[in-house]
């Protein structure tokens, strides 16, 4: 299946009121993936404190998605996905983006997404599962990846 | 006899283990495979460089703190839905403070400047230590006055340094005024 998990996450409503009383339920959840999360972020924008900044940013919109994220299988998946969306939209535009946030910048954004999530430590499992593809596909993706980030980088070696 | 395929010649490197044992064997054996492995590793070689990033600390309980801080907020303040913006807040104060920092340290500079001219315009060109004068040497002075009828008694003795004062007194002050910085005041 290749359907984008963006479309199939579909944009986050904000909330008219939070649902203060599922914050307990909610911080395990968050104590054991946001380190994943900031790492993503991390490694889109190097830098720790848009990264922290992206990552709470992530963890809110989860929270107001996944209520109850245990009861949901889907939530990891997403908050990584989501993460290396928001970090790619934060480096989006910058003028001041290292050689890095330009490569990745000029990736399309697919491509940017997996080598994001590979080199922030994912496993390919993981990456099947956020991006909705199969792991074996994620080889293939990312072997695409790095040979276009390659060029991306030749090309501005010479430039 | 099958070459691998590029997929699984990429997953070698970071999973050998979800590889099957044929494609394994089919890559010692087969020289385009070794090829296409070798570019493969390459590129993912200078991704690696490329996109790991430094070493990065984590406060789970911080950010849970903020976390808990954020969803407090109104929600017409909190964090807009997903796409999140590209923190143009952040950068534009950043800028802003960039900027306002240039400006203060230009002014500062220039006042420091004039500050700089202006104490070398009114620095003296000499400073002379002050001679402590006890009251029982005005008294002296005064009843000499007296004596002498002099307007201006001369010292007999100067401290080292101190040239031909210009002694006067008045009431109800005493003002010694040396020519080269010898002075006695005495106020009531």
């Amino acid at each position: 299946m290749k359907a984008s998990f963006v479309t199939s996450a579909g944009p986050a409503q904000p909330p008219t009121s939070f649902p203060g009383p599922s914050l307990p339920a909610f911080e395990p959840f968050f104590r054991a993936h946001y380190p994943a999360v900031v790492r993503i972020a991390f490694t889109v924008t190097g830098d720790p404190a848009a990264a922290q900044d992206v990552a709470r940013d992530v963890f809110v919109a989860a929270l107001r998605r996944f209520p109850d994220p245990d009861g949901s299988g889907y939530a990891p998946a997403w908050i990584w996905a989501t993460a290396a969306h928001s970090g790619l939209n934060a480096i989006r535009g910058e003028r001041s983006r290292d050689r890095r946030q330009q490569a990745l910048g000029r990736l399309p954004r697919r491509s940017a997404t997996v080598l994001v999530l590979r080199h922030s430590g994912l496993s390919y499992a993981e990456i099947a599962e956020a991006m909705h593809v199969t792991a074996g596909h994620v080889g293939t993706m990312l072997r695409r990846a790095e040979s276009a980030l390659g060029k991306e980088h030749r090309v501005a070696a010479r430039s | 006899l099958r070459h691998v395929p590029d997929a699984a010649l990429r997953r070698m490197l970071d999973e050998p283990l979800a590889v099957t044992d044929a494609a394994r064997h089919h890559l010692g054996t087969c020289g385009r495979c070794r090829a296409a492995s070798a570019e493969i590793a390459e590129n993912a070689a200078a991704a690696f460089r490329a996109l790991s990033p430094a070493q990065l600390s984590t406060d789970s309980d911080l950010a849970w703190i903020r976390l808990q801080h954020q969803l407090a907020r109104p929600a017409e303040t909190a964090s807009p839905a997903l796409p999140l913006p590209r923190l143009p807040s952040r950068r534009l104060v950043m800028a802003s403070i960039r900027t306002g920092t240039v400006v203060a340290a230009g002014v500062l500079l220039a006042g420091v400047g004039a500050t700089a001219m202006l104490t070398r315009v009114y620095a003296p060109a000499r400073v002379v230590a002050p001679v402590p004068v006890s009251r029982g040497y005005l008294h002296a002075v005064t009843r000499a006055r007296d004596i002498t009828r002099l307007p201006c008694p001369t010292p007999g003795m100067l401290p080292a340094g101190v040239g031909s004062p210009q002694l006067s007194v008045a009431a109800p002050a005493v003002t010694c005024t040396p020519s080269r910085g010898f002075s006695i005041r005495r106020t009531h």
